[in-house]
C-alpha cells in the first residue's frame, strides 16, 4: 500500500496534474523553445535536473529554515542549480546552449520549480519530494517534447534534425513561429481535457 | 532580536554555501567554455579558408581580424568577425576576404536569432554560397526575385528581405572599415 502511494506521487505529474497541460505552469519556456524536438528535450532535461536537485535540498533543510525567510532561501537554492545547469550546457553542449539562448537562465523564474518547492517539498519527506519532482519534471519534458515534435514535423518536415516527411511536403512555416506554439498547445490541452473527462 | 539574528544566519549560510559551490563549478567549466568559443572561430576559419594552416589575430578598425597563413607562411586570406542588427537581433558573421583584397572567399553566419523558416534561411547553403568569390567593390548589392547579373550582386531571400539586406549591410560596413588598414599593409 505504501509503495503504491509512492508511485502515485510520481505518476500524478505525468497526466492528472501535468504542470503544462493541466496546471498551466511554465508557459514561457513551453511556448518559446519548442521550435524543435531537440531544444524541447534539452529544456526538459535541464528543468528535471533543477527541479529534482532543488526540491531535494529544500526537503532536506525544511525543518531548519525559518518560515520568514523560506522563499529567499528557496530562490537561492534554485538559482544555484540553474547556474550550474547553464554553465554545464555552455561547456559541454555549446550549440544547444546557443539555441536555447536566455531561456536556460530563465528557469530561475519558472514557477513549476518554486511552486513544487513551496507547495510540496517544504512539507513532505525527502523521498516523496524526490518522486514528486521527478514526476513533475517528466510531465513537463513530455509535454514540451510532444509540442516540439509536432512543431518541427509540421514546420520543417524533420524530427531531431532528420528529414522524415517527403520532399513534396511544403512546410507550414507558421508552426515554427509564435502562433504555431499557441495552436499546438491549444490542441494538446484540448486532447488532454478529453482524456481526463473520459476517465471520470 | 533573536529571530532577526537567526534569519540573518540562515540566509547567510545558504548564500555562502551557494557561492562556494558555484565558484567551484565555475572554475571547472571556465576553461571548457573559453575553449569552445575559440574552437568555434577556428573551425569556421578552417571552413572558409581550407588551405589555411595557422592564423594571427589582431584588432583593426574596431573589428577582430584574423590573418590566415598557409604552411609556407604566405597569407591566403583575411577573416573579419563582424556583427550588426538583423530583423530580430544581432547577426554575427565571419567574413573571409581573398588576399588580393578584391573578392570574398565566403562568409559564415556564426550567430543569428532571425525568424526560423524565413530570415533563418540566411544560414542555408544556397544563400551563403552566393558570397563565394563575390566581388565587394565598390560594394555588395542585393537583388529581389531575379537572378543576379553583376559580379557584386546576390539574390535576397524571398520573404526575408530585411534579414538578407542586413547581412549585406554588415559585410559592407565591416569591409569599408577594415580594408584601408589591410591595403596599407600591403
Amino acid at each position: 500500500m505504501k509503495n503504491k502511494n509512492l508511485f502515485l506521487e510520481f505518476k500524478k505529474g505525468l497526466i492528472a496534474q501535468n504542470p503544462v497541460l493541466v496546471q498551466f505552469l511554465g508557459m514561457c519556456p513551453t511556448l518559446a523553445v519548442t521550435t524543435s524536438a531537440i531544444n524541447a528535450l534539452t529544456m526538459g532535461l535541464a528543468v528535471i535536473f533543477v527541479l529534482v536537485a532543488s526540491t531535494f535540498f529544500v526537503s532536506v533543510i525544511r525543518k531548519i529554515v525559518l518560515p520568514q525567510v523560506r522563499i529567499a532561501v528557496f530562490t537561492i537554492i534554485i538559482a544555484t542549480f540553474v547556474t550550474i545547469a547553464d554553465l554545464f550546457l555552455k561547456a559541454k553542449f555549446p550549440q544547444l546552449s546557443k539555441a536555447l539562448g536566455p531561456y536556460v537562465p530563465l528557469i530561475v523564474v519558472n514557477c513549476i520549480i518554486l511552486g513544487r518547492c513551496e507547495a510540496f517539498a517544504s512539507k513532505n519527506s525527502v523521498c516523496r519530494s524526490f518522486l514528486d519532482a521527478l514526476g513533475m519534471g517528466c510531465g513537463f519534458t513530455l509535454a514540451l517534447l510532444i509540442l516540439g515534435s509536432i512543431r518541427e514535423i509540421l514546420g520543417n518536415g524533420s524530427l531531431f534534425g532528420k528529414m522524415i516527411l517527403p520532399e513534396v511536403y511544403k512546410p507550414l512555416i507558421v508552426m515554427l513561429l509564435p502562433p504555431g506554439a499557441f495552436l499546438g498547445l491549444g490542441v494538446m490541452v484540448g486532447i488532454m481535457n478529453l482524456i481526463i473527462k473520459k476517465k471520470r | 532580536m533573536k529571530l532577526l539574528f537567526k534569519m540573518i544566519l540562515v540566509l547567510g549560510i545558504t548564500a555562502f554555501a551557494s557561492g562556494f559551490f558555484l565558484s567551484f563549478v565555475y572554475t571547472k567549466t571556465l576553461q571548457e567554455i573559453e575553449h569552445n568559443r575559440k574552437r568555434e572561430i577556428e573551425v569556421s576559419i578552417k571552413e572558409l579558408v581550407p588551405e589555411g594552416k595557422r592564423y594571427k589575430f589582431s584588432q583593426l578598425g574596431g573589428y577582430k581580424v584574423y590573418r590566415v597563413y598557409n604552411d609556407k607562411d604566405e597569407i591566403v586570406g583575411y577573416c573579419i568577425l563582424a556583427s550588426g542588427s538583423g530583423y530580430q537581433g544581432e547577426i554575427k558573421i565571419l567574413i573571409a576576404i581573398a588576399p588580393d583584397l578584391e573578392k570574398l572567399l565566403g562568409i559564415k553566419i556564426v550567430e543569428n536569432v532571425e525568424t526560423p523558416g524565413l530570415g533563418g534561411k540566411i544560414t542555408s547553403d544556397w544563400f551563403v554560397e552566393q558570397f563565394k568569390n563575390l566581388k565587394f567593390m565598390p560594394k555588395i548589392e542585393y537583388v529581389k526575385n531575379k537572378k543576379p547579373v553583376k559580379k557584386n550582386q546576390i539574390q535576397a531571400i524571398t520573404g526575408a528581405t530585411i534579414s538578407s539586406s542586413s547581412v549585406v549591410r554588415i559585410i559592407n560596413t565591416a569591409i569599408k572599415k577594415v580594408l584601408p588598414a589591410l591595403e596599407n599593409e600591403k
